[in-house]
């Protein structure tokens, strides 16, 4: 306790302070760049941390940077529906219209504030919690892995909106495009067809900027002559109300909790986090049919969520020293380059580092909301900027991010030809999410199911005799007979309109 | 300021250029890491050039790129096809041989001239805590008795498989049951919930972990390890089996000698640097840098290991 006073105390002066600050808002500036990733941003930092005076004031920029990024994809995946991160992709699906809609103040905040309460929320657990949660997350084995991704593919059924067909192509579309590559099962190379380039598969940021991104650019260079909506930008609302506070309490709960659990679990990123609670949140609404239309709760799931696997991530790396996310193992760098071994042993040996590291969290999180909800008044002016302007400067940012991912300009045709692949799909009026959903659950549930049956020899027996696998199997049938269910009704509904 | 005055000095450097042609490094050298960043090849790669840098024993920056995926096989490829004029280096492991071995690429070492190899970590075999195999000897014999059901936590076809196969080969007869699981962020939880019952490890992941809720069985490197004093290796309990693995250096096959020498020089100064003397204890890996014959047998003995080892499990 003592170690966290001080190190808190430590983070309150002024030069911390300025470095929380600067790392936030870079973090959010980059984060809402499409094309620009976290992960990239603290890359570039770490060999400038060395000019640093002191190792606590180089790990409170990086995990300012940190929670900035995750926090700032909302804002370009709410006005422009371009995910600036990937952990932002459900929020394009309620944030984006809600926006069109002209509430454009109303989904900025609600976004800002659920991400808050989610880093709030997880960062209690982090400091709580985080020993007896590590031991926790040792219970999840392939069988639980498999069987937790299964519930948030089940999703790619509902999320179709209105024709499922279109949906489930889309989402096996998806997972067709994650095939190529390494093999994650065997470590052997498949599908390349001769090609070395497509040796390391397509990576999540090339296609996901392709789809979501240079689609869009696409669509407006072919578009251009329609004159373009606009949009009476209002930034009213942006504190959430009392009422909306009580109306999404248990969701904000619900929905950090998801994120927070994710976030532990090694190798399983914030984007899972965000599309697990966005379905928990979906299946238990009692109006599931509103999300995809500019829902409030669909804004809150996916941000809460995914600023929750921020503190998930890290009780893995302060309590056993292994990372919990692809951001987590260039911090464990960092700290080995600055003689810091991480592990449990830290706590005992410097125990300001774990302390600086989950303050900086709390901190962070707080200088986030603050930064972010005052300049919500400049943000919603985006929306307001001349696409012709725009257009140029994203599509730049994008493949230079692409380049920049791996150094080789493989991945910027892949952002090209998938630019191309979902300008078609939603010309043919396919849904892009389920395609992305697909591609980034795929892999991971194949290499998951082949563990587990590596394991068991071949039996799938495990699937009914682990207690959470088969619960959460029995979740994903019920989901997914719900959702024909539910479509085939509609469908009925419709003819019956028509008829009358 | 000392950043930019370097950044100047290797502007100058460009520009003149080919004015002195004759001259090596004539511009920055360009280091290629073909993982990603945070690994332990990633760090080596990174306080080298800083120890290289700090000291002045080169007269160029060297630029660090991360080109990762399929086992480092994309960055080094674009190593082997590069210019060989020394301003192109490569970082790689025992993937250099195990990625040829495993069928997946055409190339492997002998396709690169090597500079040196350094950091070297042998491998331990661990269970849990709670385990009921108190010793090596215990395991193997339960694995001989009952082959394929002690389930091992690998990545199939990296470091850790390799080890464990060597391992259990350690014991003619004994199976482990080979389950996919990754590297360490997998490999730890999967042994302490108990999903698997044994996993190799290198030295510098066990020492992030601590060896916390884990017990070591034995050291796979030619005498016991400082750090674990207490634990016996393969060889004191009658097994003849070793396995180490080093961060192997590269540059293309037809760079000219002079060139990979002034390189070699400039890691061999850096390595007698206390910075690095001390990275590598942070590290967890041996403070050796291989080179001359010592490097080529290294280099010999892990080949012929993973070539005999890649055929069997292609075969299979």
């Amino acid at each position: 306790m003592d170690a966290f006073l001080s190190a808190t105390g430590h983070i309150l002066t002024p030069a911390p302070l300025f470095w929380c600050f600067l790392g936030v808002a870079l973090g959010a500036i980059v984060g809402a760049i499409p094309g620009l990733s976290g992960s990239m941003l603290i890359t570039m930092t770490v060999p400038l941390t060395f000019f640093m005076g002191s190792y606590y004031d180089a790990l409170i920029l990086l995990v300012a940077m940190y929670v900035g990024s995750v926090s700032g994809g909302l804002v370009s995946a709410t006005l422009l529906r371009m995910p600036g991160t990937p952990s932002s992709i459900m929020t394009t699906l309620d944030g984006y219209p809600m926006a069109q809609r002209g509430q454009v103040g109303r989904a900025l905040g609600l976004g800002i504030t659920a991400s808050f309460v989610g880093g709030l929320i997880s960062w209690v657990f982090l400091i709580g919690l985080s020993p007896t949660l590590a031991v926790w997350a040792t219970y999840f084995g392939p069988w639980e892995y498999f069987t937790m991704v299964l519930m948030a593919l089940v999703l790619i059924a509902s999320l179709s909106q209105g024709s499922m067909a279109k949906g489930l192509l889309a989402g096996f579309l998806g997972m067709l495009a994650s095939m190529p590559g390494v093999d994650p099962s065997t470590g052997m190379l498949r599908l390349t067809f001769g090609f070395d380039s497509w040796a390391g598969g397509f990576s999540l940021l090339p296609v996901l900027l392709g789809v979501f991104v240079v689609s869009q650019v696409l669509k407006y260079i072919i578009d251009a002559e329609r004159p373009v909506l606009r949009i009476a930008a209002s930034n009213e609302g942006i504190f959430m109300s009392l009422a909306d506070w009580k109306r999404q309490a248990t969701n904000l709960i619900r929905s950090s909790v998801i994120g927070t659990w994710i976030g532990i679990l090694p190798g399983i990123g914030a984007s899972i986090g965000s599309i697990c609670a966005y379905t928990a949140a979906k299946n238990l609404s009692k109006t599931p049919e509103k999300f995809g239309t500019g829902i409030d709760d669909g804004v809150v799931a996916s941000e809460a969520a995914n600023n929750a696997t921020i503190g998930g991530a890290l009780v893995p790396l302060v309590t056993m020293g292994i990372p919990g996310s692809v951001i987590d193992a260039i911090l464990i760098g960092a700290l080995l380059m600055h003689n810091l071994q991480p592990g449990p042993l830290l706590f005992v040996t410097n125990p300001e580092v774990p302390y600086t590291i989950i303050s900086t969290h709390l901190i962070a999180n707080c200088m986030m909301l603050v930064v972010m909800l005052l300049s919500v008044k400049w943000m919603s002016k985006l929306i307001l900027v001349p696409t012709a302007y725009l257009m140029p400067i994203i599509l730049m940012f994008c493949l230079i991010g692409s380049y920049s991912l791996q150094n080789r300009p493989f991945d910027v045709w892949v952002t090209l030809a998938f630019g191309v692949i979902g300008f078609v799909l939603e010309k043919v009026k396919v849904p892009l999410a389920p395609f992305v959903i697909g591609f980034i659950l795929a892999v991971l549930a194949e290499s998951e199911l082949r563990s587990g049956l590596m394991a068991s020899a071949g039996s799938i027996t495990p699937l009914f005799t682990r207690p959470v696998a088969a619960l959460f199997l029995t979740v994903s049938i019920f989901m997914l007979v719900w959702s024909f269910w539910s479509d085939s009704r509609g469908a009925r509904l419709r003819k019956r309109d028509l008829v009358e | 300021m000392k950043l930019f005055l370097r950044t100047v000095a290797a502007a100058a450097l460009l520009v003149g250029g080919p004015a002195a042609a004759q001259t090596y490094p004539e511009k920055p050298i360009r280091l290629i890491v073909p993982f990603n960043q945070g690994g332990l090849t990633s760090n080596s790669a990174r306080v080298m050039v800083k120890a290289i840098e700090d000291n002045d024993l080169l007269p160029v920056p060297i630029i660090v790129s991360y080109i990762p995926g399929a086992a480092g096989t994309i960055g080094a490829r674009q190593v082997k096809d590069s210019e060989p004029d020394g301003h192109s280096a490569l970082i790689w492991h025992v993937a250099a041989n195990g990625a040829q071995a495993m069928g997946n690429v055409d190339f492997g070492p002998d396709d690169f001239k090597l500079v040196a190899g350094t950091d070297r970590q042998c491998y331990m075999l661990v269970v849990r805590e709670e385990s009921e195999y108190q010793t090596l000897p215990e395991l193997l014999e339960a694995a001989k008795a009952n082959p394929d059901t002690i389930i091992s936590a690998d990545n199939l076809g990296g470091a850790n498989h390799i080890a464990s196969v060597l391992a259990e080969d350690s014991l003619p007869g004994a199976r482990f049951r080979h389950v996919q699981f990754g590297g360490t962020a997998k490999t730890y939880p999967a042994l302490l919930g108990g999903h698997a019952e044994v996993n190799a490890t290198s030295t510098s992941s066990l020492s992030s972990t601590s060896t916390n809720g884990l017990r070591v069985l034995g050291y796979m490197g030619p005498e016991r390890h400082p750090d674990y004093p207490d634990v016996p290796t393969f060889h004191e309990l009658g097994y003849d089996t070793e396995f180490c693995m080093y961060s192997w250096w590269f540059m293309p096959k037809d760079t000219p000698e002079d060139r990979v020498a002034t390189f070699r020089d400039a890691m061999v100064k850096a390595m007698e640097t206390d910075y690095l003397r001390e990275q590598s204890v942070v590290h967890g890996v041996e403070h050796v840098i291989l080179t001359g014959d010592e490097l080529k047998s290294a280099m010999e003995t892990e080949k012929a290991k993973i070539s005999a080892i890649g055929a069997r499990l292609r075969g299979e």
